[in-house]
């Protein structure tokens, strides 16, 4: 410590640890109000979104298009990563929010993506996938363990409101049930139209993962004349 | 001061937590094969023929010996190098060893998925010796064994220092293994302990001597009556014509009584008064698996050998047999080479003068320059010496092959089998299942394997939980750090007025 032998030497110091603490006192207010950012930057998000869906005729061609067979000339409109896809509410847990196309960290920073390889909501056939964060960027899927059966889950597309109702089990297990986070199966087609709904358990962690399935019981058509059934 | 470092340290754990983990999907190579090697691999069925209460109060526990016994035999098998192994063994001397402890793949099988892992080597019976084994996994913990030499003498078997070595290691995530064998001298005798408690002539018809037909030669042969017949039938039927031809001149009445004579002598010598119906000289085997960092290396040889057949009459020279593969990491490609081992027989002359006989094995012709006494029995080049007697004897000449298939090659190099005495001892009269079997400077290496890509690990479903505590926990503690270093601060700030 020879080097902090004379006054001038312990000033400079001081200095430079006044300045190291102004630096961590910056850092720790960044740390702390970062996951309320999140939250914040997903709100302003979906506002834009809101606005996106109700007029984004992209959304609308994507929707015919699957709506139309193959072999009746329909061809398939793939949805940008981040564009809105569908509109989820589920009154039980106070939940409405614009769900995005895609399942990457950045689509999912607007709260919630649907799983691209999985049907369009609404879809007659098949099994629709959405995630949802649970923490952070809005966490739309905060409570999605509250959820029992005969909750009811409602899809909005441009041209149809879809009512699903959470059902009892899941392949012989409770539902919504924890699962293992690479199992793809809960996004796995079945024989009827289902909504399947995942998010990180326990919460705070990505250790494994929640899953809410719910069955299509209604569909009703919002736009006169629409060619979707 | 100190404790101003453990904030950077916190930092760093802290800045973790957004680093999203790297997929690993980088070529991996993958091999595994085996070298062996044998210098003998001898089996005695005539054995069989004594009875079974005396061979027991003769040989002990070593009552199996009619099996077989496998000399001078090492063996590698390797892994390398995602997950590195390899076993080394060598043994002087064993009887319950097969020829083919391990194997690889069928070869042209699908690479990897039907790579077996590595199996263990067999246990060792306690009946054999100078056995040595050593296994690694690791660098860590090579292994590296020394058999003294040892000997083993019976009535009528003699193994002269037998000796083993074995080391085996992983290195630069390679394996590597040295394993040598060998056996100095083995003689197979009819001792007269043996033909002490059993009789000549009960111990020679128990060979099926005795089935061969009357002959009309006398004189020296009397003394052992069931050697005159089989006297009779070679120099009448075989070694006559052999000789004579090499005179000449058909022998004449006193030449053949030489020759009955001679050959009676030596007869009477090996089944009498301790001569050796069978010696074996034999090298030292070894298989080694080497590496230079880029490329891997088996090579198994096998020694060769000198054998003497009844008494010396007959002389097998048998050179080294190589088989080497070699597997290169980068390309995945492996490339195989095999040497035979080079035979020569000598048939002695048995009324002096040199040898009636000093051929390489591999000569394509010998039918007819020897009156019968050698015939080739097929295209493969083997060779049959005193063929419709007792002594029938069949030599399967050396072959060297090396195959490939894909990134699966095999080298073999089958020095020298004989089939030694085929008459005596066999299980039925005219049977030719008995005598002694050899099998001679045999050697093999394989290897196989393939470049693979490793699967990066299978994607989770999205993440959907931040690690809101993180954030909460770090800026906790920055902020009590934060504190501790303005406190410090102002500390020295005051230190630097007064």
């Amino acid at each position: 410590m020879k080097y902090l032998a004379t006054p001038k030497a312990r000033r400079a110091l001081a200095t430079i640890l006044s300045c190291l603490a102004a630096a961590m006192v910056v850092g720790a207010v960044g740390l702390l109000g970062y996951p309320e950012y999140t939250n914040i930057r997903a709100n302003r998000e979906q506002k834009a979104l809101r606005s996106e869906f109700l007029t984004s005729e992209k959304l609308k061609q994507a929707y015919q298009a699957a709506a139309k067979p193959a072999s009746a000339g329909g061809t398939k409109v793939t949805l940008a990563e981040g564009s809105a896809v569908t509109r989820i509410q589920i009154a039980k847990i106070g939940l409405d929010t614009v769900v995005v196309q895609g399942t990457s960290n950045q689509a999912l920073a607007a709260g919630s993506g649907h799983y691209p390889q999985t049907p369009l909501p609404c879809s007659p056939t098949g099994n629709v996938g959405v995630a949802g964060h649970r923490t952070m960027n809005g966490h739309p899927f905060q409570k999605l363990d509250q959820l029992v059966t005969g909750d009811k889950v409602i899809l909005t597309t441009p041209f149809q409101q879809c009512t699903y109702q959470i059902i009892a089990s899941v392949d012989g297990h409770a539902n919504p049930y924890v699962t293992d986070p690479n199992d793809w199966t809960v996004i796995a087609q079945t024989s009827k139209p289902m909504l399947t709904m995942s998010t990180c358990t326990p919460e705070g962690t990505a250790r494994q993962r929640l899953v809410a399935r719910a069955e299509l019981v209604s569909t009703t058509n919002i736009v006169a004349g629409s060619t979707v059934k | 001061m100190k404790r101003l470092l453990v904030v950077p340290v916190v930092m760093m754990f802290l800045l973790t937590a957004f680093v999203p983990a790297s997929s690993a999907d980088t070529p991996n190579v993958v091999f595994m094969g085996q070298g062996q090697s044998s210098a003998l691999d001898l089996s005695v069925p005539l054995l069989n023929s004594l009875p079974g209460n005396l061979l027991g109060s003769i040989l002990g526990n070593l009552g199996s010996l009619g099996k077989g016994i496998t000399a001078g035999h090492t063996e590698t098998t390797f892994e390398g190098l995602s997950n590195p192994s390899v076993n080394g063994l060598a043994l002087g001397l064993c009887s319950l060893l097969g020829s083919n402890l391990l194997s690889l793949p069928a070869v042209g099988s699908t690479l990897p998925g039907t790579l077996p892992g590595l199996g263990g080597l067999p246990a060792l019976g306690s009946i054999c010796s100078g056995q040595t084994q050593a296994t690694s996994s690791s660098a860590a913990n090579h292994g590296s064994t020394t058999q003294a030499c040892q000997a083993l003498s019976l009535a009528i078997l003699v193994i002269k220092t037998a000796c083993s070595q074995s080391y085996s290691t992983i290195e630069g995530g390679r394996p590597v293994s040295q394993n040598s064998a060998g056996v100095a001298e083995i003689d197979v005798a009819l001792l007269p302990d043996v033909l002490g408690n059993l009789g000549l002539n009960s111990l020679l018809g128990s060979l099926g001597l005795g089935n061969l037909g009357g002959g009309g030669v006398t004189g020296t042969a009397g003394s052992l009556p069931l050697v005159g017949p089989l006297v009779n039938n070679l120099v009448g039927g075989l070694l006559g014509p052999v000789l004579g031809s090499a005179q000449g001149s058909p022998l004449g009445v006193g030449d053949t009584a030489n020759l009955v004579s001679s050959i009676t002598g030596l007869l009477q010598n090996v089944l009498g008064a301790g001569g050796n119906l069978v010696s074996i000289k034999l090298g030292t085997g070894s298989s080694v698996l080497s590496n230079n960092g880029a490329a891997t290396q088996e090579t198994a040889q096998a020694a060769g050998a000198d054998i003497g057949l009844i008494g010396g009459l007959i002389d097998i020279q048998v050179g080294a047999a190589n088989s080497t593969v070699v597997w290169n990491d980068a390309s995945g490609a492996a490339t195989a080479d095999a040497s035979p081992a080079v035979a020569h027989i000598k048939i002695a002359n048995p009324l002096g003068g040199g040898n009636l006989l000093d051929l390489p094995i591999a000569v394509p012709s010998l039918n007819g320059l020897l009156g019968g006494l050698l015939s080739q029995t097929d295209q493969a080049g083997d060779l049959t010496l005193l063929a419709g007697t007792p002594l029938e004897t069949t030599i399967k000449v050396a072959s060297a092959s090396p195959h490939q298939t894909g990134r699966n090659v095999t080298a073999s190099s089958d020095g020298v089998s004989i089939l030694a005495l085929k008459g005596l001892g066999a299980s039925s009269v005219g049977g030719t299942d008995g005598g002694i079997r050899l099998r001679l400077a045999s050697s093999s290496s394989s290897v196989a394997g393939d470049i693979l890509k490793v699967q990066a690990a299978a994607p989770s479903l999205p993440i959907t939980g931040g690690p809101t505590y993180v954030f909460l926990a770090g800026a906790a503690f920055m902020a009590v750090a934060a504190a501790h270093v303005l406190r410090n601060s102002r500390r020295m700030r005051a230190g630097a007025k007064g």
